[in-house]
């Protein structure tokens, strides 16, 4: 097993020695910065698909691959768009899958891309390398390319654009009776609702001395006073004296799953699993326990670095991927951490910890609770909703809290990934948000951040309008999106390949006399991962292999006809099982059988006579 | 028949009623029942159904029906509403919303929720009482929430305790099989009872108190019987008996505040509102935020109990409000005997994920879940004292066996019990089978039924008239000069659950309640909350004084006091719309 898995890795890494030349090489970047400056890099939104052109290309791959590539529709949006689910894999079973879901924030669009990419490179290769080919008989692939298609659609192409990350479900962010009433507006007319810098008694900001476009905290201990407060460009369209307090939209995908869910918030849903797009994912993947491993395109990145929260016996596992996942990307590990080789340990369960609701209120709860209470008299007095100067900033940045992949882990008991996909501005330096308008002004031309100039606002009077252009920093130019697919490909068939595999390793029987015969049979796991998680054993969520004996009209002696493997090791972790039957003489063979929902089944004839 | 004809035929037996008829017809002391519903017996799936289409037949000015949604095996889960239209829209009202039976065997809920639509509509416009509380308040009850567990109950052999769940099927066992190992009635009389068999190993004996009973042997005594647990085979052939019955999972643990999973709640469900049921109720009540105050009816053990289910979760329920349910509960506990008043983690046992913590911790709702029937009211034998954990052992045959014997005998002439009997068992070979049938132990007999329908039904009704109720108090309007005034108002609530509950004003849950001046030719020039009535400080609000936003509505029992400075003359017309307390309005001259 050790020699195959090397195998493996060597081919990642001549892989990745092959598709990376030119387009991200961590070794060499000052070289590569140059190189990349001098090459034209689209900004997004340009080259990234639309609901029409992701729904057509998924249509145009099934039609192209019948037999092995279904696409169906997992659920209907509040808009009436589809949410598309693509099975890969041969024949009719359910085998050992991985289950691949981009785009859950809406501006996270780089995820559907990657996972489309995904998609084709499969149905290329299927058929014709036979790897690939082999991967596809043992194994079923799922790919969601676009969970959220109504908040990447208004991202696309809302007018004015402007930054959105949750879905469209109507939700009345500042409880005046109205939904979505009043969202960021595009004042300067250049087709972006962007940033507002106003100077106001509110200020708490400063223009920063070495580049004027980074405001920071003003320090008031060292006599500094405040200039601006900063927020997205609007006006007060409901005329309730705030500004973009109940844009639309709705809830983040990512952060409506049971796991560390966070209650009175409205960007986390009105209950677990409370949005059609969520509730067809999770109730598929219960009705698919042949999923053992998901794999999520978010903000919330636990696979570059060292997961957190994990069993200690499952951390290897974790840590082994994320290994393969860096070699295969390219991408750097965010914390200085040495891959161990996972020893092939026998899961065990933890001591199962009880959910806690993380304890922060949400965006809009902070400090608006208290009205009159239980005073007479109105003591506390009639509370208006503060004017609340900006549209609630999205908390959810990378965020565990109710997000999927942490979900998958925690609660279904499978191997929960998560990728961010492009997180620093190639060919730039510097560190942080002077390292992004370096990128910006270097190898983007400018073109991602609007500078500051000065607009009438109707209400404010001058104001400053400008900023980051929406998804710029999170979705990288079209040009990098191949590279980055071509590390996930190889990842993805490496995970795909390291699920477990049951095999019926060695039986024997012997004949004891008198139509009595003892029947010895061992049951490995020739897999990768263990057939349960340490955290599957915690949740009780992943079946048990089942080992069957069918003795037919024999009689068993001993040993039971059905036994429970709740876990076994990977990398040949094996289990021997003993019967003795009665037999009589028109009974020439037994079979033998070990399954699980999760691993599917195999069996054999045992031959007696 | 003519009532006059009716009257005559009074007269001639009834000498004393017929003189007094003669004279003044008054009503009658105990008048015919306009629907005749037996209170005497439970109701199966269909004659409930039947029950409720025939009081809404009798009163559609009152009583509608309605589908909640449907149940996996495809039972409606009906509604009645009951309100006045004459009076507004349900949903203009504070409303109460009561269910039952969440739990399938927990029957008699349902019947407690059709005696409280009978009641009402029977007295309305016969009770001052009623008739109020039906003019103001609206009334949601789902009398089964759990129809597919209610019929299984009553159309197959069951325990003493199970049918508990819904019906999706759920694979107990983890042996990729769906319900296949249920309890079987080997018998064949229509009861799942107990097995037991002779063995001298055993570790129980006869009781000295009554033969049919067995108990525990003490160190160094003879054992008599194994126990062998509920009627039943191992259908599967898996060496296991009745360990994968129909559903199994626990529909009061999938709510979806302080839900926890199935490893960590039994019962949980794969997440919140995962089962048809629930979400078709959650959506139900999120969909009329003027709910106001929840009753769930469950049996079995006489408690009236509030959350939270978890001690992890008391910051979430602030004093002030706790203060007042424990007041209802205290009263509800006074109105019916054998019933004590508990806080769930507290008084009986800790739980996640129930039903009306998240009706009250996420919707800011007042909530009581009533464990009807004691079975310690069957021979009156003392309440337990003081605060002892748990009386639901005690009360549903436990140790009281004996007790329960002696009613079995003597007042139900042996119809709940079945004695012991020899069966010759596939697995365990000689056997005997017998024990307490289902309609017994959680379920009240049925001479107690009306009684316990009646107490509850009261509760819920004291319940419902302790909700918001909002009328403007003093209001003086003061000449500043010019066409300048003030105006002051007072609104008051007359009842003790405050309109916004403190729960609901500390996350910001649903809308604030809202007072506003509107009138042509009016300006509101300021206003805000009279925070000194002597010194005369006026909070005054940024923006908007004409509609002031009150985000801890109206306490209970108290009132608020707010000023207005207005320019101009004419007709001022004042609004309180408040979720929960209902909306009122009055005319004030500004002249």
């Amino acid at each position: 097993m050790k020699a195959s898995l090397s195998v493996i890795v060597a081919v990642a890494l001549s892989l990745v020695g092959v598709t990376w030349v030119g387009a991200q090489a961590p070794k060499d970047q000052p070289k590569e910065a140059s190189k990349a400056a001098t090459k034209p890099q689209s900004l997004f939104p340009a080259g990234y698909a639309d609901h029409e052109t992701i729904s057509s290309r998924l249509r145009g791959l099934a039609a192209g691959q019948p037999q092995t590539l279904q696409v169906q529709s997992l659920a209907k949006t509040r808009e009436g768009r589809d949410v598309w689910l693509a099975t890969f894999g041969h024949g009719t079973t359910p085998k050992p899958a991985v289950l691949v879901v981009g785009n859950l924030e809406a501006d996270h669009l780089v995820g559907s891309q990657v996972a489309i990419g995904l998609i084709e490179r499969l149905a290329k290769a299927d058929g014709k390398d036979a790897a690939v080919t082999k991967l596809l008989d043992e194994h079923t692939v799922y790919v969601v390319p676009r969970l959220n298609p109504d908040g990447a659609e208004r991202l696309l192409k809302g007018s004015p654009k402007t930054a959105i990350r949750t879905n469209l479900t109507a939700v009345d962010r500042d409880r005046d009776g109205r939904e979505n009433e009043d969202g960021p507006n595009d004042i300067d007319n250049d087709g972006f609702a962007l940033t507002m810098r106003v100077k106001d008694s509110k200020a708490t900001l400063v223009a920063d001395a070495k580049d004027a476009r980074i405001l920071r905290k003003a320090e008031t201990a060292k006599g500094e006073r405040a200039v601006y407060s900063e927020m997205t460009e609007g006006i007060d369209d409901d005329q309730d004296g705030s500004i973009n307090e109940d844009p639309a939209g709705g809830v983040n995908l990512n952060r409506n799953w049971p796991h560390g869910w966070t209650e009175y918030n409205p960007e986390t849903g009105f209950s677990p699993a409370s949005e059609p797009e969520v509730n067809a994912l999770i109730r598929f993947a219960f009705a698919h326990p042949e999923i053992n491993a998901v794999w999520t395109f978010s903000l919330n990145d636990n696979l570059r670095s060292e997961a957190k929260n994990v069993a200690p016996t499952d951390a290897p596992y974790f840590a082994e991927l994320t290994r393969v996942f860096n070699n295969a990307t390219g991408a750097k590990e965010e914390t200085a951490k040495k891959a161990e080789t996972p020893k092939a340990e026998v899961p065990k369960a933890e001591p199962a910890k009880t959910e806690t609701p993380p304890a922060g209120r949400g965006p809009v709860g902070k400090g608006q609770g208290r009205g009159p209470g239980g005073g007479r008299g109105g003591a506390g007095g009639a509370a208006v909703q503060p004017a609340a100067s900006a549209a609630p900033a999205p908390t959810s940045d990378g965020t565990t809290d109710g997000a999927m992949n942490e979900w998958a882990y925690q609660q279904f008991g499978v191997i929960g990934l998560g990728s961010r996909l492009w997180s620093t501005p190639e060919g730039a330096t510097g560190e942080g948000e002077a390292r992004w308008l370096d990128w910006n002004d270097k190898i983007m031309n400018g073109q991602a951040f609007v500078p500051f100039h000065t607009v009438d606002h109707p209400t404010l009077g001058k104001v400053e309008v400008g900023g980051w252009k929406p998804g710029v920093r999170l979705n990288p130019p079209s040009e990098s999106i191949a590279a980055i697919t071509d590390g996930c490909y190889v990842f993805l068939k490496d995970l795909t390949g390291k699920l477990p595999a049951l095999k019926i390793k060695e039986t024997k029987v012997t004949s004891k006399g008198g139509g009595v015969f003892e029947i010895v049979a061992t049951i490995e796991n020739t897999g990768y991962l263990p057939t349960a998680l340490a955290q599957g054993l915690t949740t009780r969520r992943t079946p048990p292999v089942l080992v069957k004996l069918g003795a037919g009209k024999a009689t068993l002696l001993g040993g039971r006809a059905l036994n429970r493997i709740d876990t076994l090791a990977g990398s040949g972790g094996s289990r021997e099982f003993r019967w003795l039957v009665l037999a009589p003489e028109d009974v020439k063979t037994v079979t033998l059988e070990a399954s699980s929902a999760r691993t599917g089944a195999v069996r054999t004839e045992l031959p007696l006579r | 028949m003519p009532i006059r004809a009716i009257a005559s035929l009074l007269l001639t037996t009834f000498v004393f009623a017929g003189i007094a008829q003669a004279a003044d017809p008054a009503p009658p002391l105990y008048p015919k029942p306009k629907v005749p519903l037996a209170f005497n017996r439970l109701y199966d799936y269909p004659e409930l159904v039947d029950a409720l289409r025939q009081l809404v037949q009798a009163h559609p000015d009152l009583l509608t029906l309605s589908s909640v949604g449907k149940s996996f095996e495809g039972r409606d889960m009906w509604c009645v509403t009951i309100n006045n239209p004459k009076t507004g829209s349900d949903r203009s009202k504070p409303a109460m919303y009561v269910d039952g039976n969440i739990h399938g065997n927990e029957v008699q809920a349902a019947e407690a929720c059709l005696y409280m639509i009978w009641y009402l509509t029977e007295n309305y416009g016969r009770l001052e009482k009623v008739t109020q509380i039906v003019d103001e308040r609206a009334f949601y009850v789902v009398p089964t929430v759990n129809p597919d567990g209610r019929a299984h109950w009553f159309n197959k052999p069951n325990t003493t305790h199970s049918s508990r769940s819904g019906k999706t099927p759920h694979d107990d066992d983890r042996d990729g099989l769906l319900d296949e190992d249920d309890y079987d009635d080997l018998n064949g009389d229509g009861q799942v009872t107990e097995m037991r068999k002779k063995d001298p190993n055993g570790q129980y004996k006869i009781s000295p108190e009554d033969p049919r009973v067995l108990v525990p042997i003490k160190p160094g005594e003879k054992g008599e019987y194994t126990l062998l647990g509920a009627e039943g085979i191992d259908n599967d052939g898996d060496g296991l008996v009745n360990e994968d019955t129909p559903g199994g999972y626990d529909m009061n643990r999938n709510w979806p505040a302080d839900w926890q999973p199935q490893h960590l709640q039994g019962g949980a469900g794969d997440f919140p509102l995962s089962w048809p049921e629930t979400r078709a109720t959650a959506t139900f009540i999120r969909d009329h935020p003027n709910i106001a105050g929840v009753q769930a009816f469950h049996n079995a053990a006489g408690m009236i109990l509030r959350g939270p289910g978890h001690p992890s979760r008391q910051a979430a329920y602030p004093a002030g409000d706790d203060r007042i349910a424990e007041e209802i509960g205290r009263n509800g506990a006074k109105m019916i005997p054998f019933y004590r008043n508990f806080v769930i983690h507290k008084d009986l046992y800790s739980v996640h994920g129930g039903f009306i913590g998240w009706t009250y911790e996420h919707l800011g709702i007042f909530s009581f879940t009533n464990e009807l029937w004691n079975a310690e009211q069957l021979l009156g034998t003392p309440q337990p004292q003081g605060n002892e954990p748990s009386n639901l052992a005690r009360s549903i045959g436990g140790d009281r066996q004996a007790d329960q014997l002696f009613a079995n005998d003597k007042l139900f002439l042996g119809s709940i019990y079945k004695e012991w009997k020899p069966f010759k068992h596939p697995l365990y070979g000689d056997i005997e089978i017998g024990g307490f049938v289902k309609e017994s132990q959680r379920v009240p007999p049925t001479f107690m039924i009306e009684e316990l329908c009646h107490r509850n039904a009261a509760f819920v009704i004291y319940h419902a008239d302790q909700m918001p109720r909002l009328e403007f108090g003093e209001i003086k309007r003061v000449p500043l000069g010019g066409d300048v005034s003030s105006l002051t108002v007072q609104v008051k609530n007359t009842r003790s659950i405050p309109s916004v509950a403190q729960q609901a004003a500390m996350n910001r849950i649903g809308l604030p309640d809202v007072l506003s001046l509107e009138g042509d030719g009016l300006t509101v020039v300021g206003g805000g909350s009279l925070v000194n009535e002597y010194t005369g400080e006026v909070a005054l609000v940024e923006r908007d004084p004409a509609h002031l936003k009150l985000n801890g509505g109206v306490p209970g029992h108290g009132e608020l006091r707010m000023r207005w400075f207005v320019r101009g003359k004419g007709k001022a017309n004042l609004k309180m719309s408040s979720q929960k307390g209902g909306t009122i309005t009055k005319e004030v001259a500004i002249d």
